[in-house]
């Protein structure tokens, strides 16, 4: 910050991560909508309840521990290596609040003199990141609605967005994971790291959850539990891709010196998260390929039925973002088509071969089009270099990595922690509504509230009306 | 370890000829992090014991009205009216 470049590139940096939290935040908009929608109108307020509340606890528990164990966990740990020391990212770091970057007030603080620049980015990357755990909760919250107890879908809402991806993170995305670095494993905008996780997550609740009442007739055969509200599904789905652009922004570095990534010196670069280049215009037009296959690849498996053509749209920009730094526009097109079109055909089969109840597709458009997106990607980079340049010993993308990795993050991070949670909760009678509850409704005390003070309200006005003599 | 002033929450005494080199956390009570983090973790485990609470009595409020026919009935009826 002492010199006029210096002080340049960090406030364009801080300012570039700020603007996608706001751009990010349209994706919750999103999701609240597309749930609420998606819901019968007996529970479309506790679904948007359930939603809304996991912002404020997913916010304060990535405060207390979630940005800490990214920094905390690329080696595992234990698998490479220990715990990485940082104590930046500890809650009680002084860089944790409003800092100007100047010499540590507490001894065991760690910011040296000379670092004000992370003192000004600790809390814009900081919230980037909390934007994707938010996500990480949002795509499991739709999948368990109208059945799970709120309480229950909170602490699991924890688990997932400030423990459990944020651990796959560390591993999977971060220029020093250790699956990156043994595995060769590429995720450049999170077909694994947030969607995979978040897919086999929801799966894990569905399990022992259980389907709704009465979506699966007595031989088994699924009946189809509409939304609501379509236009309000598809609107919301829409604004989910809106947000999706600040993701993606988000996901990379915006300018960093070449010489510091280990690359030749005298150039400067926009790079994934892994320090690895690429540039916006590469994101921007993959980003638009992909949707459009994922629309095209929907609209064809599905007849033109808007639900599935809005969430082709969304598996296919989920398949493949895990090469979108790298792959041609039309690669992108096609992969994108291949991620909507198996997300259909796997949801329903799933649905009917396993009884799987989930109620928007969740475990289909993120946790199966993410790990297809991964293995797509093992084959289509075959061989590119998945560490940054300042690592000697090169680790290439394989589709063996790949293959592991989507195993990593789809059943080994998401399925398995939420299936035994889930189980801990049922076991102690928190996980589920009571089934009278369920049939009325959760909003039932609100909505008899409701319709008595509509009463209240209509008698007044006809006490009002005879009093002035319009009704006799 | 600066000296705080007296009546003051801040370290920060004053921005006249301040030498942003020499300036890092700004916010009031620097040195009670840990307090605030441990209020904090009791603000959030406070808050999943105090919904649990909420949340039960309410589910067995909205039991009794759903095993009331009359109303169940309605709500069943209403479901198929907006299609």
């Amino acid at each position: 910050m002492d010199t006029d470049i210096g002080a340049l590139t960090v406030i364009f940096t801080e300012f570039y991560y700020w603007i996608t939290v706001p751009l990010m935040f349209l994706i919750h908009v999103g999701f609240c909508m597309y749930e609420v929608g998606a819901s019968r109108r007996k529970n479309h307020l506790h679904t948007l309840m359930k939603n809304t509340m996991l912002i404020p606890l997913v916010t304060i528990t990535f405060f207390f521990f979630g940005w800490w164990i990214y920094f905390a966990f690329p080696n595992g740990p234990f698998i490479t290596g220990g715990l990485v020391e940082n104590t930046s990212a500890l809650p009680w770091s002084e860089i944790m609040g409003p800092h100007l970057g100047g010499p540590p007030v507490n001894d065991a603080d760690a910011v040296p003199l000379g670092n004000a620049a992370w003192a000004r980015l600790n809390g814009v990357f900081w919230a980037a990141f909390l934007l994707f755990s938010w996500t990480a909760a949002s795509i499991v919250s739709g999948a368990v609605i109208e059945r799970i107890r709120s309480g229950a879908f909170w602490i699991l809402a924890v688990l997932i967005g400030s423990v459990m991806w944020i651990i796959d993170a560390a591993w999977g995305w971060h220029p020093d994971g250790w699956m990156v670095t043994q595995l060769g494993y590429h995720d450049a905008y999170a077909s694994g790291v947030i969607h995979a996780i978040a897919g086999g997550f929801a799966l894990g609740i569905l399990v022992p959850l259980g389907p709704r009442l009465g979506k699966f007739a007595p031989d088994g055969t699924p009946r189809n539990i509409n939304p609501h509200n379509k236009w309000l599904v598809t609107i919301g789905l829409f604004l989910i891709y809106t947000g999706f652009w600040g993701f993606y922004v988000a996901c990379n570095v915006p300018i960093i010196a070449t010489g510091d990534i280990g690359m030749a010196e005298g150039y400067f670069t926009a790079t994934t998260i892994y320090l690895t280049p690429t540039t916006l215009s590469a994101i921007v037009v993959n980003f638009l390929m992909s949707l459009s296959g994922g629309l095209i690849g929907g609209y064809i498996i599905s007849r033109g039925d808007a639900f599935w053509v809005y969430s082709g749209g969304l598996a296919g920009i989920i398949a493949a973002s895990a090469g979108n730094d790298l792959y041609h526009p039309i690669q992108a097109l096609l992969i994108g088509a291949v991620g909507a079109i198996c997300a259909f055909k796997l949801h329903f089969w799933v649905e009917r071969r396993f009884k799987i109840d989930d109620a928007v597709g969740a475990v289909a458009v993120h946790g199966y089009a993410g790990c297809i997106g991964l293995v797509i990607a093992g084959f289509l980079l075959w061989g590119h270099p998945a560490t940054a340049g300042y690592y000697e010993d090169v680790a290439v993308i394989t589709p063996w990595g790949q293959f592991a990795g989507a195993v990593i993050m789809f059943w080994v991070l998401g399925f398995l922690p939420a299936f035994v949670v889930s189980n801990i909760l049922k076991s102690m009678g928190m996980l589920r509504i009571p089934e009278a509850v369920e049939l009325a409704g959760l909003d039932i005390s609100a909505d008899l509230a409701d319709e008595m003070d509509a009463i209240e309200v209509s008698e007044a006005d006809i006490a009002e009306a005879r009093r002035l003599g319009l009704l006799t | 370890m600066p000296s705080i002033q007296f009546l003051s929450m801040t370290i920060v005494e004053t921005w006249v000829g301040a030498d942003m080199s020499q300036i890092g956390p700004i916010y009031p009570m620097v040195g009670s992090e840990v307090i605030l983090f441990f209020i904090g973790i009791v603000f959030w485990l406070g808050f999943h014991f105090a919904q649990h609470g909420i949340e039960s009595r309410e589910l067995q409020a909205d039991e009794e009205a759903a095993k009331t026919p009359k109303i169940l009935n309605r709500v069943l009826s209403k479901e198929t009216e907006h299609y």
